[in-house]
């Protein structure tokens, strides 16, 4: 579904992101993990020509086989929100502060979608619904600063969805909420992309909230693809060196054999662990 | 480079631990930022012991920001009472308020922000025992407070601006350090950091604690971080304590509905690998 050769994106002659080849495939789940400066949040913006124009892309972007680089910037708005939709880090960035919920999200409907005003307000009820927004007419004649974190996400991306893209693009959806919302987005997302047949490229430094999601994952460091493999590979026996330090600085929760272990060491002087 | 997460002793007697000397206690403190609105802090009694660390855990809002500052004294309760080693922490504060700034410091989850802009880096590091010492530390003093936190002295002539976000907050920690606290309030220290960096300055943190014994409150937001780092977990929710116990005990048998579906939320998405 997408296919991407040769990318390379500079600025200045500085070279930010070299990927030789990187597929995703009709409903895959791909997730992007690297640490801030690794060049995820680059290599997505560039799928949609949503990089500064200072940036320099060169190389191939195929997606549903045609070639997105570039393309005309009333092409890609044409490609963007109905094919490929994307969701960013911070809801409340994203949302326009002066626009109402409801009227927000059937931007994309309006655009794409030759609909009456009515249909519009079907639709968008329809989507608020189908992401868990309780109440959605309520929310619908909102402000965005009046609904929380996680429900502006929840806005972001049933807009991101109103018109069945095939590709859905989430970068670091869910780093700016708490964790049990954090739960319920992942959650949504995943039911989502089974139900629709909607292939998703998900990108964060977190790897816990990535292997929850994805069914392949992409290590990046310093703009280029270090390993690519299967999550349980990647994480179960990870072959590049920087792979291992990652899956090593990412805490996870620990069980109770290993609470006791790190119990006992806080305190007792001396001996190491 | 990301570092793997090491676990370190504290220095803490087994005498201490075995008779739980409490440092820090709150009893039954409400405060509320306006005078009309709710109780941000509603009826919060708690105890902190000599030479242990404390996580605070819960969501946005709970609480737990705002209870730290009223253990350190930065904010006043408009009910209730703070006691810290035995001394009315309101009383202390206004009787000797160097005394207290010494005994208890604070690091704070935007090290940007810990930081005045305009102010070089080594001034900034004196700026504590200036003002409760009485005295300008000199510059050797100061390097080897940059080479405890892994810095080099050359930085101490740079600005904020010039240093990354792991590294000024490796200098907050020295600067927190530098008067000798016994306790240390650290408020989500590295939420602001990348992955790899939040284990070199958490590793950094469980050395300084167990070289200099002292007693930790850390405020997170994430239970695999309170997991490793603290041995005792207070759960806040509406601004108010849910529930408390052991690291063990909160994490494998909570017993509070908000506590499990924290623990839940937070279980679904810790990495799981062989």
């Amino acid at each position: 579904m997408l296919e991407i050769n040769n990318l390379h994106i500079s600025i200045a002659g500085r070279s930010l992101v070299k990927i030789d080849h990187l597929v995703v495939a009709p409903n895959e789940r791909l997730g992007i993990v690297g640490e801030s400066g690794s060049g995820k949040t680059l290599t997505v913006l560039s799928i949609l020509g949503l990089l500064p124009t200072m940036m320099k892309v060169q190389g191939s972007v195929i997606f549903a086989g045609q070639e997105l680089l570039g393309r005309s910037e009333n092409d890609l708005a044409k490609i963007r929100g109905r094919d490929i939709a994307m969701v960013f880090q911070d809801p409340g960035r994203s949302l326009n502060p002066t626009m109402k919920i409801g009227r927000q999200a059937g931007e994309t409907l309006r655009l794409h979608l030759d609909l009456s005003k009515s249909e519009i307000k079907e639709r968008v009820l329809g989507l608020m619904h189908s992401v868990q927004l309780k109440d959605p007419e309520k929310l619908a004649s909102r402000y965005p600063h009046e609904l929380s974190g996680g429900q502006q996400q929840r806005v972001m991306i049933a807009m991101a969805i109103a018109c069945k893209p095939k590709l859905l693009i989430a970068d670091e959806p869910t780093t700016a909420l708490d964790v049990t919302v954090q739960q319920e987005v992942l959650k949504l997302l995943l039911k989502l992309s089974q139900e629709s047949d909607m292939a998703m490229v998900f990108v964060s430094h977190n790897l816990g909230v990535v292997q929850a999601v994805s069914e392949r994952i992409a290590v990046m460091h310093d703009g280029e693809i270090v390993e690519l493999g299967p999550t349980a590979q990647i994480l179960d026996s990870p072959s590049a060196e920087y792979t291992k330090e990652l899956i090593g600085a990412n805490p996870s929760i620990p069980d109770a054999q290993e609470l006791r272990r790190l119990s006992g060491s806080r305190f007792r002087t001396g001996k190491g662990v | 480079m990301p570092k793997s997460y090491v676990v370190c002793q504290a220095p803490v007697s087994e005498l201490v631990k075995e008779f739980r000397v409490p440092l820090v206690t709150a009893s039954n403190l409400k405060f509320r930022y306006s005078s009309s609105g709710p109780w941000t802090i509603n009826d919060v009694s708690l105890s902190i012991d000599a030479g242990t660390s404390v996580g605070i855990v819960g969501e946005s809002g709970s609480g737990k920001s705002t209870i730290i500052r009223l253990l350190s004294g930065l904010l006043t309760p408009q009910e209730g009472v703070v006691s810290v080693d035995g001394k009315n922490l309101s009383e202390w504060s206004k009787e000797s308020p160097r005394e207290l700034r010494r005994f208890g410091q604070l690091v704070f989850q935007s090290p940007r922000r810990s930081f005045d802009p305009r102010m070089r880096l080594g001034r900034a590091l004196s700026e504590p025992i200036r003002a409760l010492e009485k005295r300008i530390p000199d510059a050797d003093e100061l390097g080897l407070w940059m080479s405890r936190v892994g810095l080099t002295a050359e930085l101490l002539d740079r600005y904020p601006h010039q240093l990354s976000g792991g590294q000024l907050q490796r200098v907050s920690l020295a600067r927190a350090m530098s008067i000798g606290p016994q306790v240390l309030y650290a408020d989500e220290p590295t939420s602001s950091l990348d992955v790899s960096v939040q284990a070199q300055v958490l590793n950094l943190l469980m050395e300084l604690r167990s070289d200099l014994g002292l007693t930790l409150v850390l405020v997170s937001h994430d239970l695999a971080v309170v997991g490793r780092m603290c041995e005792r977990i207070i759960v806040m929710s509406g601004g108010a304590v849910v529930e408390e116990g052991t690291a063990i005990d909160i994490l494998t048998n909570p017993r509070h509905e908000y506590t499990v579906g924290l623990v839940e939320a937070a279980k679904a998405v810790s990495l799981k690998h062989a």
